[in-house]
């Protein structure tokens, strides 16, 4: 088929250019959403509420928004997730049902954003009455952002040694003790790894809080656990369909540029920590 | 394993954890079965066959599932080049210092959340859409397959790198060593065994294109129609997370309404559940 | 036909991964048309040098070489060196076959394939040509069409050598070819080996001493980076004269 030189060259060359594209299209969103945003940053805008509906004013209350969603989601998907997957690791023998797991893992991670919007606001906003408000949201993005994290804990527990393990069971320790002292330590940036990965899954993340968890103005601080907050992604979607006011647009730009930025910083964060703390079994 | 005593709080607290996560699958199935059951009452087939849609009268979900499947195809056909082609080049020509790179840069496309996609379509892509096209609006299924299309690549490349890189090492070496060329290696001893993975790949990619809600709806363009002729990229059209997502607030109070959308996140969901489950069993995740 | 030049020769070769230097300054010339036989103790770079003379090496990140390699009297690491028709002129067996999951005949003809797809008709004759070489043909003659993995060990290497001869090699290099075989399955491929020297320059590596005694003319002792020795067998194995030849041959006894 191929033994011509220049057929060989030139598909090389093919793949090569495809492949630049794809990976420069990172920098050239990041690239694009910097200079059209950097405009409407300053310090008023980031730290004044909005006005005008959004065209004037700041993002303030927004930004606090995305963190307090996103930091209650972590918070609460955390345990869950770490239990969860230490079970399997520690007390799970039988095959058949981690498969089953995995399976309802992986199914789990790939339900579209909006049915858990919709369900999630018939779970937690009506039956148990929790209403549109942060509460919900940070309900609902916790059990989206399940199985992110427990993805990467499970790939940082599994990774662990055996000699580890196993000199602790030669000192007789416990299951909790061991969990303890061993595993957790020992896993422990892998546990940081997901968790920056689920907040940053979160933070991007609106179409499961748009109705349930965000207001467009109005908004302060949340100030009991039914009340709901403004959030920088339900920021930009409002003023992205605003076509008549370039003022409200250049504020969405930079909205988009701190929410865009704050989630590579997180993602960054995780791949800075994975280079320097190699998975143990792979040294 | 560990043969400890049956009542162990710690064993039973992660047992406990475990069964919730368990159970949040579970339950989502079910609540949308259950809740979806009225307006299937009310319509019968026609909810699924028919293409009106006027909230308070009528509910067909046709334009929605043809518009899913359009833009969710396109862009796959967009993104199917850039990521395997990159994907090629990652697993069998590049030193692993580069690999590392690589692999990095589509995490960080992948992270990209949905409404900065939403932004650029808005603000630029439908403008070049519509001055290249001549069209009046530059909201239509092209401009949202464009934007999927970026948004699945990392998610195909990434999966089919990894299926490259299981080709056993030997494979390779053995075609070199007989003097095939590094490209007929790849295309012809390599690929041929990585393609279970790589339709794998392809599937999860459909899977998460059909699930994207934010960014297409704001630039697919929201016309609850099949386009005539139905092969007419450049019209507007409507997918259904996008129609979820721009109606959910307003069917709130209303039951019957409210059903027909989760009437419509049923047929959804099974439709990202089947590619999903396929993927993962090409990609021998699940047996 | 003797060539005038050696058929696999190396000058001031040294060999690097990275930081690490594998090879300091090697020269060492391999009769052609005759079995060499490479040994000495693990890690000390026997493969690595064996598959310098096909450019295998190559893919391996970080890998440098220095100093002239020669190939039936041309330098291969130079500009314009055709590195896929090379891999054709010198062969490689491995120390485990890698059989494609294609049938018997497939496998055999497989480097032919993608090389002269249009010489089609020639394959089956060429097939069993090659087979006939590695004394496989009667064994499996009935069965072409089966898969290639329902042979056993022995016979699948052997169906593996079989594939590298059928693009015409002038040298072989074989990478410990018995060492995952069983002793009866082994003697067999030495006796194959023996045969094949008639018409090829063969390079041995092997870990099995008394292998190196019995198939090999001659052999080189590889230790510490450098070539320690070389002689002809029964010389260098009656009389060593470095004292780390000595030492690696009073250990394997």
């Amino acid at each position: 088929m191929m033994n011509n030189r220049t057929v060989e060259r030139a598909t090389l060359g093919g793949l090569l250019l495809l492949t630049l594209g794809a990976c420069s299209l990172p920098a050239v969103i990041l690239g694009t959403v910097f200079v059209k945003g950097l405009p409407a940053i300053d310090w008023a805008f980031l730290t004044r509420e909005s006005r005008d509906f959004g065209a004037g004013g700041g993002i303030f209350y927004q930004t606090l928004g995305t963190l307090t969603l996103m930091i209650g989601a972590a918070a609460v998907s955390l345990p869950i997730a770490l239990g969860a997957t230490l079970f399997q690791t520690e007390f799970l023998d039988s095959k058949p049902i981690k498969q089953v797991l995995r399976l309802l893992m992986y199914s789990l991670n790939s339900v579209p954003t909006i049915i858990f919007g919709l369900i999630g606001y018939m779970f937690f906003g009506v039956l148990l009455q929790t209403g549109v408000s942060w509460l919900t949201g940070t309900l609902i993005l916790a059990v989206m952002i399940l199985p992110t994290m427990q993805m990467s804990l499970l790939e940082a527990i599994e990774s662990l040694p055996l000699r580890y393990r196993e000199a602790g069971r030669a000192m007789g320790l416990s299951a909790w003790q061991e969990i303890k002292s061993i595993v957790v330590p020992q896993s422990f940036f892998g546990i940081v790894t997901g968790t920056l990965l689920g907040l940053a899954r979160a933070g991007g993340e609106t179409a499961a809080i748009m109705f349930t968890a965000t207001v467009f103005s109005g908004v302060r601080l949340p100030s009991s656990w039914t009340d709901p907050v403004t959030t920088l992604q339900t920021h930009i979607l409002v003023l992205a369909q605003e076509a008549v006011n370039p003022q409200a647009l250049t504020n969405a730009w930079g909205a988009g540029l701190v929410l865009l930025a704050l989630v590579f910083v997180l993602i960054l964060g995780s791949l800075a920590l994975r280079a320097r703390w190699p998975m143990e079994a792979e040294r | 394993m560990r043969q400890s005593a049956k009542f162990e709080p710690v064993r039973w607290a992660a047992a406990a954890m475990a069964m919730i996560s368990a159970l949040c699958a579970g339950t989502l199935f079910l609540y949308l079965a259950v809740q979806s059951v009225p307006v299937f009452r009310a319509r019968g087939w026609s909810f699924v066959t028919g293409s009106d849609w006027v909230a308070g009268e009528v509910y067909g979900a046709l334009p929605m599932i043809y518009g899913s499947i359009m833009v969710t195809g396109l862009a796959l056909i967009l993104a199917l080049p850039f990521a395997l082609g990159s994907a090629v080049v990652t697993a069998e020509f590049l030193s692993s210092r580069s690999r590392l790179w690589v692999k990095s840069l589509m995490e960080l496309l992948a992270g990209v959340p949905g409404i900065i996609y939403g932004l650029l379509g808005v603000s630029i892509l439908t403008v070049l859409v519509r001055d290249s096209l001549g069209l009046i609006d530059g909201n239509t299924l092209l401009t949202a397959g464009i934007l999927l299309a970026v948004m699945i690549l990392p998610t195909i490349m990434t999966l089919s790198e990894d299926a490259l890189r299981t080709v056993p090492r030997e494979y390779r070496e053995t075609a070199w060593s007989l003097g095939l060329t590094p490209m007929t290696t790849v295309f012809r001893v390599v690929a041929p065994r990585a393609l279970p993975g790589v339709v794998g790949a392809v599937f999860l990619g459909l899977g998460r294109a059909m699930g994207e809600t934010i960014a297409v709806m704001l630039v697919i363009g929201g016309l609850d129609r099949i386009p005539q002729p139905w092969y007419d990229l450049a019209a507007p059209a409507q997918s259904i997370p996008s129609k979820l997502g721009r109606e959910a607030a307003e069917a709130m109070g209303s039951d019957l309404h409210w059903s027909a959308l989760v009437g419509l996140s049923l047929i959804l969901f099974l439709m990202v559940m089947g590619l999903t489950l396929a993927g993962n069993l090409f990609l021998r995740r699940i047996r | 036909m003797k060539e005038q030049t050696d058929a696999l020769e190396m000058r001031g070769v040294s060999i690097h991964f990275d930081d690490k230097t594998v090879f300091q300054d090697i020269r060492c010339r391999f009769r052609p048309l005759a079995v060499t036989g490479i040994i000495g103790p693990s890690g000390s770079g026997k493969t690595t040098l064996l598959r310098t003379f096909n450019r295998m090496n190559d893919k391996i990140d970080g890998f440098r070489v220095r100093g002239q390699v020669f190939v039936h009297g041309r330098e291969i690491y130079t500009n314009g060196v055709d590195v896929s028709r090379l891999r054709r002129k010198v062969g490689m067996v491995f120390q485990k076959p890698c059989i494609f999951p294609k049938s018997i005949l497939d496998n055999v003809v497989f480097g032919l394939k993608h090389l002269h797809p249009e010489r089609h008709r020639e394959f089956p004759d060429l097939a069993e040509q090659c087979l006939r070489e590695v004394f496989l043909w009667d064994e499996v003659k009935d069965r072409l069409r089966r898969p290639g993995h329902t042979l056993s060990h022995g016979q699948q290497q052997r169906l593996a050598i079989a594939r590298a001869l059928i693009v015409k090699p002038r040298a072989l290099l074989m990478d410990e070819p018995t060492s995952a075989l069983d002793p009866k399955s082994s003697r067999a491929i030495e006796e194959l080996i023996v045969s094949l020297k008639e018409k090829h320059t063969i390079l041995l590596v092997t870990h099995n001493l008394e292998q190196a005694r019995r198939v090999s003319d001659e052999t080189v002792f590889v230790c510490e980076g450098r070539v320690c020795e070389t002689g002809r067998t029964p010389d260098l194995f009656a009389d060593p004269h470095c004292r780390e030849t000595r030492d690696y041959l009073e250990q394997g006894n």
